[in-house]
This record gives C-alpha cells, sequence and structure tokens, in this order.
C-alpha cells in the first residue's frame, strides 16, 4: 500500500473494477489527490492510467461524484470492452501502406 | 516469419503478404518477452527467460541500467509553439514531473529525451536535427501535439515540416492539439516503460 501511492493514506473502500482494481477515498485530503486506486497485484510495477476502466474513469477524475457502484454505467449491446494501452507491446498497431508504392527501389547489379 | 504472420492480426497479415512491411527502426527497444502463465506478482524484470548464467548476470545488469535510465530521463525543452506552454506547464506545480526524475534540462550534451513541442518549419528544421546530433546516446524523441507529429493545422503550408518524423526519429507521439499536460506526462510515462525494456547489454552479449 505504501509502496503504491508513496504516501501513508488511510481511506474508505469505495469499489473495485472488473480487472481488480480497488478504488479508495478520503475526502479529508485536498481535491486531486481525495480519490485513487491501487492496481491488482498481477500488474506489479507495470501499472498505468489507461488500466482504469471508463466506468471508473469518470468517478477518479472527477468528471462525476457517483461511483458505478452507486449508479451503475450504461451498457448498450454495441459497446466494446475495454481495451489497456499496447503502446510498446506486439499488438501495437504500426502503420503501413495499402496503395503501390510509387517509386522502386534500385536492386544492386549482382557480379559474376 | 511464419509465426510471426499467424500471431498477428488480419491488417498485418495482409500487409506481410503484400510485401510492403515496414519494420519498425527500434524493433530491438520494444519487442517484450513471451509472456508465460499469469503469476499471482508479475516481476519487476521484462527479461524472464534467461538460459545461461551469462545470459541471466547480463539481464540483470540490463535492469539496472534500465531503472538508471528510465529514473533519470532529462528532456531537452525544444518549445516551437503553443504546445511549450502546456510543457512548462508539466513542470511546473500541479503535475511536477520531477517527482519522476525529469528534469528539464538547457544543454542537449547533457539530455536524454528532446520532447519537440510545436509546429516545426522548415527554417526551424535544420537546427532542430543539429540539436538531435549533439545529443548523447542513448536518446529519445517525444513527438508532442499534432503539429509535430504531422503537420497538423499547417499541414499545407508551404514553410512548415510536414512532421517532425521527417526529421527525427520518433519514439512517443503525443496527439492533441495542444495535448494535455497530463497527455505529454501519460508519454513520459510510456517512454519509461520503453526504456525499461531495453535491451544495450543483452544485444551486446549475443554478438
Amino acid at each position: 500500500m505504501f509502496s503504491r501511492t508513496d504516501d501513508l493514506k488511510i481511506g474508505t473502500f469505495v469499489g473495485e473494477d472488473s480487472l481488480g482494481n480497488k478504488y479508495y477515498q478520503d475526502d479529508n485530503l485536498m481535491m486531486g489527490r481525495n480519490r485513487w486506486v491501487i492496481y491488482h497485484p498481477r500488474y506489479g510495477v507495470d501499472y498505468e492510467g489507461s488500466l482504469v476502466p471508463p466506468e471508473w474513469f469518470g468517478w477518479l477524475h472527477h468528471k462525476t461524484d457517483q461511483p458505478p457502484t452507486k449508479v451503475a454505467p450504461v451498457s448498450y449491446g454495441w459497446l466494446s470492452g475495454h481495451q489497456e494501452n499496447v503502446t510498446g507491446t506486439e499488438e501495437a498497431y504500426t502503420p503501413y501502406t495499402t496503395t503501390k508504392p510509387k517509386i522502386e527501389a534500385w536492386v544492386p547489379p549482382k557480379k559474376s | 516469419m511464419a509465426l510471426v504472420v499467424c500471431r498477428h492480426s488480419l491488417p498485418q497479415l495482409s500487409r506481410a503478404l503484400s510485401g510492403a512491411i515496414t519494420v519498425a527502426s527500434r524493433k530491438q527497444s520494444s519487442v517484450p518477452q513471451p509472456s508465460e502463465a499469469p503469476a499471482k506478482y508479475k516481476p519487476y524484470s521484462p527479461f524472464q527467460n534467461t538460459t545461461s548464467a551469462g545470459e541471466y548476470a547480463v539481464a540483470r545488469l540490463d535492469d539496472l541500467v534500465n531503472w538508471g535510465r528510465k529514473g533519470s530521463l532529462w528532456p531537452l525543452t525544444f518549445g516551437l509553439a503553443c504546445c511549450a506552454v502546456e510543457m512548462m506547464q508539466c513542470a511546473a506545480a500541479r503535475y511536477d514531473i520531477d517527482r519522476f526524475g525529469i528534469v528539464y534540462r538547457a544543454s542537449p550534451r547533457q539530455a536524454d529525451v528532446i520532447i519537440v513541442a510545436g509546429t516545426l518549419t522548415n527554417k526551424m528544421a535544420p537546427a532542430l536535427r543539429k540539436v538531435y546530433d549533439q545529443m548523447p546516446e542513448p536518446r529519445w524523441v517525444i513527438s508532442m501535439g499534432s503539429c509535430a507529429n504531422g503537420g497538423g493545422y499547417y499541414h499545407y503550408s508551404y514553410s512548415v515540416v510536414r512532421g517532425c518524423d521527417r526529421i527525427l526519429p520518433v519514439d512517443i507521439y503525443v496527439p492533441g492539439c495542444p495535448p494535455t499536460a497530463e497527455a505529454l506526462l501519460y508519454s513520459l510515462l510510456q517512454l519509461q516503460r520503453k526504456v525499461k525494456k531495453m535491451k544495450t547489454l543483452q544485444m551486446w552479449y549475443r554478438k
């Protein structure tokens, strides 16, 4: 706990999301520090901000005061699931061209 | 190659088949280790499958080097436009990147990262390249804002470089016009993740 927040914070447990991250609140602290998340230990030290799913994002960033445990988030069939940022992993998107290249590379003649 | 193809998704498959492969230039620092069964606690190091004692030692040395590097990224300020204001805000009290050991350094000789913040004009491009060439290895580039990413609003201007990646090899692109200080901070954290996976000594050992 101490190593996760770099601080001695004792808050009330608000809820837990689908990934296992736990959310806490302590309104005695100043605004901006009063809500925080403790990531699930399976992420180790590789946690990052995009592990917070959108239901909890709004609460954590003070967009709303109602956590999804109190007010159920909207859900539609067409909503895709949350995905964390894959930058730097194998699933990362790399752009590629779909058009024919405009130039032809020079192939050096083989000496024989 | 076949292994790579079957693991990737469809657009990458078609790309591989059409032969128009644009190989990521810095592949060595972005290839993660194949993940094993989900452990309860993820280990610190990304280099887990070592086969010999030598590899193990080199991997741990790499961990140490990467830990030091990612804990003291010194960005060179290259503020060109309004993005620079957000960059200053990132260093100011609220976001305070000093807590990650990220301290702005005015000299390119002592900087690790260059943050290209703003519109890169044709006139500034040689200066940017010169400043980048003065930086010691290893060096990273963060392209901040849509103007630096691809010209942005000034894409069709006669005097603007359409993306600073025409001049420099960019590691992290930060979208936004301008990106918030939070976004820049997130990009710096992403760069730290990337630095953590670097295999400087392991590549040397493998040779």
